[in-house]
């Protein structure tokens, strides 16, 4: 015991004075404090982030089909826009405009229900055309109500009508979850995948530089992985903790700043029993990983063999992130194949966060997963530390799968 | 106390290591381990040690089966092995506490190692800022910082200039005068002869010779003359006379004659011969074998 709370103890102030470590949290801190920061000092609520000036976008409107009272509609609606009317020119003069980028882009409209929207790149976020539409469809209609013999006030109501839907949730509220568990997600799949990581490559950096050869006879084998693994692992919920705890704090100080900002409702919120399933699925995720990455690890003789071992193990952690992701984002969490792997034990950390967080998981299926979940990890624990033993008086080329399989039959 | 290897065999996979090695070794006392590189010596110290359980056979202490919890042993690796980025007295209280030592045993053994080996200044710089040399005695402060009763060395003079092998060479002396167990594997015989008493040879996995070197020198024949003189040419000719029948073979190297005997006990009749020529005669030994011919007649040809 007392050896590996010196491992444990060794392996976690490794972490906590490491440069990096130090450098990555602080970087963390600073993006959280300048998210929550913004809103204060900026005049706008909203965080949309531009980066450089943006100019004010021009639009030529060409009509050929001479709508009565068009250009006044669309100079009061698109107010953000600098518009140029005209009614001389014709489709090719409008896209020669455009393309030497005297106006960002131009609209010919060549009857009252149909136009061209020329423009050069089309953005991802151009609502122009369909404004353009919305402006025409809208503008027809009322001369043609008008025909009929309907005031312009009678037209507005009609046009303005509008259904008040309310809605009550009984269960989860995926869409609002989504994100949630979205982030919380990420937060899980990167910890473990760089914590396992980092724990594979100190243990074959020890053999490199050949101080296992001193850390084998000094130490019993079993609490050298279980220091090492537990010390990392300590280290990683220690930075989530010091990043929540600020974050937290950020939030708090500007909550009024905050309130209406759609950013918030992505970063706040999180319910605590949320937390607390992030925090025993990360550590039970990474335990997990981190005893069969180390025990990788310990079979690399050179720590450019380490990429090649740890990967029949990062694969399963990848397929579960992707999986979980795309059944998150079809909706459909509660479906088959999301069930079973949110108990087999390499994808339950991530697909049964995800059907806690979003689907309709009960309690006693997250016990389930989470027991299945540690048995697994005691199992994967033992096995580690066989392969360990093994691996790290192993030099030369790594050993290929069958070559460890028949060493591990011989103890 | 006493440490006794008996009949302990160890295979990998198909390649058998060890074929029933036996010896034993005693504090206050420093034994060499010789062998060619593949040996077994390395696969030996860590059975000792409790990395690999024998095959067959136990390591004794006392005579009740070793347990390497209740002993510390102090290991210096031929494979040199410590963190090259950490700081160096962080490391070795981290070796110390593997083995039990609190924090400031440890730093005040440490301390007097360092002040003993002369490296004090480097206590808290990283370690891959050293020199080999000075990394080897911060190697060294690693194995002793337990204060170990049994002390394995293997290669510890190798890449050590002269100025530090004597200071490497006081600790081991003093190592084995407070009573320690010292295991001592070298290619450099002449260490092997200044510390060890008792000497076993390993090659191919088999113990091919043990026991005290004295002896063991003792053991060969004796029945050739080394003559040392100024005029080599005028004694052999004196000695290649026919009528010396005692006298096999003269042959000389340089300022050495080497006299080949029927017997070594007709030492007394080649005194007589050579009455006459005292005078030309620096020195006059019987040729022992050196360490090196015997580790080489021993282990040529085979592993």
């Amino acid at each position: 015991m007392k050896q590996f709370l010196a491992v444990f103890k060794f392996e976690y102030l490794n972490f906590i004075k490491n440069k990096i470590f130090i450098f990555l949290t602080a970087a963390i801190a600073v993006i959280i404090a300048v998210i929550a920061f913004y809103p204060r000092f900026s005049s706008s609520t909203d965080i949309s982030l531009n980066f450089g000036k943006q100019e004010t976008p021009s639009l030529l409107v060409m009509d050929k089909a001479n709508v009565i009272g068009l250009e006044e509609i669309i100079k009061s609606t698109l107010k953000d826009i600098d518009i140029t009317f005209t009614t001389d020119g014709d489709e090719n003069s409008a896209k020669l405009s455009v393309e030497n980028k005297e106006y960002s882009s131009a609209v010919v409209i060549t009857s009252p229900l149909e136009y061209t929207y020329i423009v050069e790149n089309l953005g991802l976020y151009d609502t122009t055309e369909q404004n353009i539409g919305n402006i025409l469809l809208s503008h027809y209609k009322t001369i043609e109500l008008q025909k009929y013999g309907l005031s312009m006030e009678e037209i507005v109501d009609f046009s303005t009508l509008t259904v008040k839907a309310n809605s009550v949730i009984v269960g989860q509220d995926q869409a609002q979850n989504f994100m949630h568990a979205y982030i919380l997600m990420m937060v899980l799949y990167i910890t473990v995948l760089v914590y396992g990581q980092i724990v594979a490559q100190n243990v074959a950096n020890e053999k490199s530089s050949r101080a296992m050869e001193l850390l084998i006879t000094s130490a019993d084998p079993k609490n050298l992985i279980f220091g090492k693994v537990l010390g990392t692992g300590f280290a990683g919920l220690t930075q989530m903790a010091i990043i929540l705890v600020w974050g937290i704090l950020c939030v708090a100080i500007n909550k009024d700043y905050l309130i209406d900002s759609n950013m918030f409702s992505m970063f706040t919120g999180f319910s605590a029993s949320m937390i607390i399933y992030t925090i025993v699925f990360f550590l039970l995720g990474f335990l997990l990983y981190a005893f069969l990455l180390g025990a990788m690890g310990s079979m690399a003789s050179k720590l450019e063999d380490v990429g090649t071992l740890t990967m029949p193990v990062m694969i399963f952690l990848i397929i579960g992130f992707v999986v979980t992701i795309s059944f998150m984002s079809s909706g459909n969490i509660d479906s088959g194949l999301i069930k079973i792997l949110s108990y087999f034990p390499f994808t339950s950390p991530m697909a049964m966060f995800a059907r806690i967080s979003m689907g309709t998981a009960t309690t006693i299926q997250a016990i389930i997963s989470i027991v299945i979940l540690i048995i697994s990890i005691v199992g994967v624990g033992y096995l580690a530390v066989a392969i360990y033993r093994i691996g790290i008086l192993m030099y030369g080329k790594p050993p290929k799968f069958n070559e460890i399989v028949r060493a591990l039959k011989k103890k | 106390m006493a440490l006794s290897v008996n009949n302990v065999s160890k295979s990998f996979g198909d390649k058998q290591v060890l074929k029933g090695i036996s010896f034993s070794c005693e504090s206050g006392k420093a034994l060499g381990l010789l062998g060619r590189n593949g040996a077994g010596k390395t696969t030996m110290i860590r059975i000792i040690m409790g990395v690999f359980n024998a095959d067959n056979g136990n390591v004794t202490l006392d005579g009740v089966p070793m347990n390497t919890s209740n002993v510390k042993i102090g290991y210096l690796p031929e494979e040199r092995g410590l963190y090259p980025k950490k700081k160096i007295m962080e490391q070795l209280v981290y070796f110390a506490a593997l083995q039990g030592i609190e924090r400031q045993t440890a730093i005040s053994n440490a301390d007097k190692l360092f002040k003993k080996l002369q490296i004090e200044e480097y206590k808290n710089v990283r370690l891959d800022t050293l020199s080999k040399g000075n990394q080897q005695k911060v190697q060294l402060i690693a194995t002793l910082i337990a204060n170990p009763d049994i002390v394995i060395l293997d290669e510890p003079f190798s890449g050590l200039d002269p100025v530090n092998a004597s200071l490497l060479k006081d600790i081991v002396k003093d190592l084995i005068a407070d009573g320690k167990l010292v295991l001592f594997s070298s290619h450099q015989m002449n260490y092997i002869e200044e510390f060890c008493d008792d000497i076993l040879i390993l090659n191919g996995g088999q113990i091919v010779l043990s026991g005290n070197i004295k002896n063991i020198k003792r053991g060969y024949a004796r029945n050739i003359i080394e003559i040392k003189s100024e005029k080599p040419q005028n004694i052999t000719d004196a000695l290649s006379n026919d009528t010396l029948a005692f006298i096999k073979r003269v042959a000389f190297e340089g300022n050495t004659i080497f006299v080949t005997l029927t017997d070594e006990n007709e030492k007394n009749r080649l005194l007589e011969a050579l009455s006459t020529l005292g005078n030309q005669i620096d020195e006059i030994k019987v040729k022992e074998p050196t360490l090196n011919e015997i580790f080489v007649q021993f282990t040529e040809g085979q592993i």
